[in-house]
């Protein structure tokens, strides 16, 4: 679902309104950690930051991840941190124990401000009690547009943690806390400006979901029964498997890779539909990396398919290898296409239905599919996340149990 | 005509001020400004750029914008690339093009140096222009193809009417929720026209937001009412006023236009 969601778009308003990264001239004892807050229009969305010597870092629960930069406007108490990965900021002036500002990014129809406050310490910890947690069907906007979507709600170290899954993918990790029946957790990550908030009401769950400022959805969920409440990762893309399975794409590292190439040849293969900009994508690597390193001796092979923002081979390419580094990605990446919805599905004839990010196509040893999992049950799914990883890796050693004719 | 508040209100909140700063500087600056758009029409099939083109990309480099059964392709000197949706693609260091709306309707505007413009305007900022009203729903859900107030067309849904006290009268608004194209975000959207219409405002009406307050309750702050793009620059369209939306007194508040 995140993939489908927006990426901001680049003005240089923000950037041009600090000096460049000066931490060295940063006003004294920012360091520690501070309880941040977006105001938005139905609530304080609570997260994290903390200064320390690795530099600024936003925090969604026990994940920190740095702001790519910082620098103070000059002659003033601002402070600009910067997340490039989403161009977009937050600028606030230090007074006393707080900072106050605002959080901005950039889309088509202009520039969207968000309050900003943090204050030194760390938010209470408040995990929810029994009768909250679990995993809860739930309908989205039920009057206008229903829609499903799974909520997890989970009492960790930290408080409550959970995700929203919908059919497409996880809303990534959320934080937060409960008081008695009530509860309010969040995903901000710089770019998703995600909060959910509901009470319990007898046996149902009322609530609404917030994006960015002033959007609500208002949802009911009910306890999960074990029915499938969502279409089945399985059942979302359908393929041809009357033929092998083809690809031809360049290779980040240069130079054509193709489902012809020898290192194919009688494997199974993992064919992975993924973006840099698909936050579910980023939860998915590390699985198949573990997948690929623990069963490729024995006959694995997986290949990427990227479909990046610009369609610029160079500029693609960069970002493309930037994720390959940063997951230590040891097989081949490939430049597949945009992430527009025509493209996927312009390059990739023989997979019918919506194309989710990602999509992980398996192929036995003939190259014909066997399976299409649409999307990606990240960690913050729990349960579900560990079921889905036995999942796959079951599926890969039934594959490669079997014998290639050739 | 009512006259206008003779006291203002109270100093803009500083989330205002820092809306009205930044806007100002995204319009003056920013690639994407409504005020860099030299071209924006509805296309089928294929958009020649440069020589031969329409009027006003008649100068660019050449370029040829097709729209296949799958996808959007861009073919110039340098070969054929994909287009996404909703985002700038660069001709070139001066140019760039987005294509909006949906693929049967798509919509191509294409943006140049940011063009000369006034600095926007607002009225001082005045509370009394902020009032908080009741959503009634809709009878019936519904949904209606409409222009957004960048002039790309939506598929909004009938939110209901807003009732609440405006210049002093209860006033009834039709509200429509307007999504954000590839996002989960979307606006409770007013359309409005006021007396202050071609008197200081746009003179087609200006759009404003809801801000919900809980429940059923949402806050009509007129102080953020905004300009439809057609306001900053003609070559958008501009909507059609919505039905019933037109409210009698001035609404001496938020964004205001001065007549090139």
């Amino acid at each position: 679902m995140r993939a489908l969601l927006r990426r901001a778009v680049l003005t240089g308003v923000l950037a041009a309104a600090a000096a460049p990264d000066a931490r060295a001239q940063l006003p004294g004892g920012l360091s520690g950690e501070w309880r941040a807050a977006l105001d938005l229009a139905g609530g304080p969305l609570r997260f994290r930051m903390t200064f320390g010597a690795g530099g600024p870092m936003l925090c969604n629960a026990g994940r920190c991840d740095p702001f790519s930069g910082i620098s103070v406007v000059p002659g003033t108490d601002s402070v600009v941190l910067e997340i490039a990965d989403y161009v977009a900021a937050i600028r606030a002036r230090l007074t006393g124990d707080s900072l106050v500002g605002f959080y901005r990014n950039v889309g088509n129809r202009g520039p969207r401000t968000i309050p900003f406050r943090a204050s030194r310490g760390a938010w209470p910890v408040a995990p929810p009690g029994p009768a909250l947690v679990g995993s809860w069907d739930a309908t989205f906007n039920p009057l206008e547009r229903p829609s499903p979507r799974v909520i997890e709600l989970r009492a960790t170290a930290l408080g409550l943690e959970g995700t929203i899954v919908s059919n497409s993918g996880d809303y990534g990790l959320f934080w937060g806390g409960a008081v008695a029946d009530s509860f309010a957790m969040a995903h901000f990550d710089g770019s998703f400006v995600y909060m959910l908030t509901g009470r319990l009401d007898g046996d149902t769950l009322r609530g609404v979901f917030h994006a960015g400022l002033r959007t609500q959805t208002p949802f009911v969920a009910v306890r999960s029964t074990g029915r499938p409440h969502l279409t089945p990762p399985t059942a979302v893309v359908h393929a041809d498997t009357t033929a092998p399975f083809t690809f031809a794409f360049p290779s980040v590292t240069g130079g054509l890779v193709t489902s012809d190439d020898a290192r194919f040849r009688g494997k199974v293969v993992i064919v992975d539909i993924f973006g840099t900009w698909c936050p579910t994508c980023h939860d998915a690597a590390p699985a198949l990396v573990d997948l690929y390193r623990k069963y490729h001796d024995r006959g694995l092979e997986i290949v990427g398919l990227a479909y990046e923002v610009t369609g610029d081979t160079a500029v693609d390419g960069a970002i493309v290898r930037r994720f390959r580094d940063k997951f230590g990605i040891p097989f081949p990446l490939l430049l597949a296409g945009m992430n527009d919805s025509e493209s996927p599905g312009a390059t990739q004839p023989q997979l019918s239905g919506p194309i989710a990010f990602p999509t992980a196509i398996f192929l036995d040893r003939t190259g014909r599919v066997r399976k299409v999992h649409a999307g990606f049950y990240g960690p913050a799914t729990g349960e579900a996340h560990d079921a889905l990883v036995r999942d796959l890796e079951e599926t890969v050693r039934q594959l490669l149990a079997e014998r290639w004719p050739g | 005509m009512l006259l206008l508040p003779a006291v203002v209100h109270a100093q803009a909140p500083p989330d205002v001020v820092a809306e009205r700063a930044d806007f100002a500087r995204w319009l003056e600056t920013a690639p994407g400004s409504p005020r860099a758009a030299v071209y924006h029409q509805p296309f089928a099939d294929e958009l020649v750029i440069g020589p031969g083109g329409p009027p006003g990309l008649e100068t660019l480099p050449p370029a040829t914008l097709h729209q296949g059964l799958l996808r959007l392709t861009l073919e110039t000197a340098d070969g054929t690339r994909g287009v996404p949706r909703n985002r700038d693609v660069a001709l070139d260091a001066r140019w760039r093009i987005r294509v909006s709306g949906d693929r049967d309707r798509s919509v191509v505007t294409v943006f140049g140096p940011a063009g000369e413009g006034k600095v926007p305007g607002w009225y001082p900022y005045d509370s009394a222009f902020v009032a908080d009203g009741t959503l009634e729903p809709p009878p019936r859900p519904a949904a209606r193809r409409m222009l957004g107030l960048d002039g790309i067309e939506v598929e909004a849904s009938h939110a209901g009417t807003w009732v609440g006290p405006v210049a002093g009268a209860e006033t009834r608004l039709t509200v429509y929720r307007m999504p954000e194209p590839g996002t989960e975000e979307s606006d409770l959207m007013i359309f409005f026209r006021d007396a202050t219409n071609d008197q200081g405002t746009y003179p087609a009406g200006r759009f404003l937001a809801l801000r919900p307050l809980g429940g059923s309750r949402y806050r009509a702050d007129f102080n953020r009412a905004r300009n439809p793009f057609c306001g900053y620059n003609g070559i958008f369209p501009c909507p059609a006023p919505w039905p019933g939306n037109a409210i009698d007194a001035a609404i001496a508040a938020g964004e205001r236009y001065a007549r090139p």
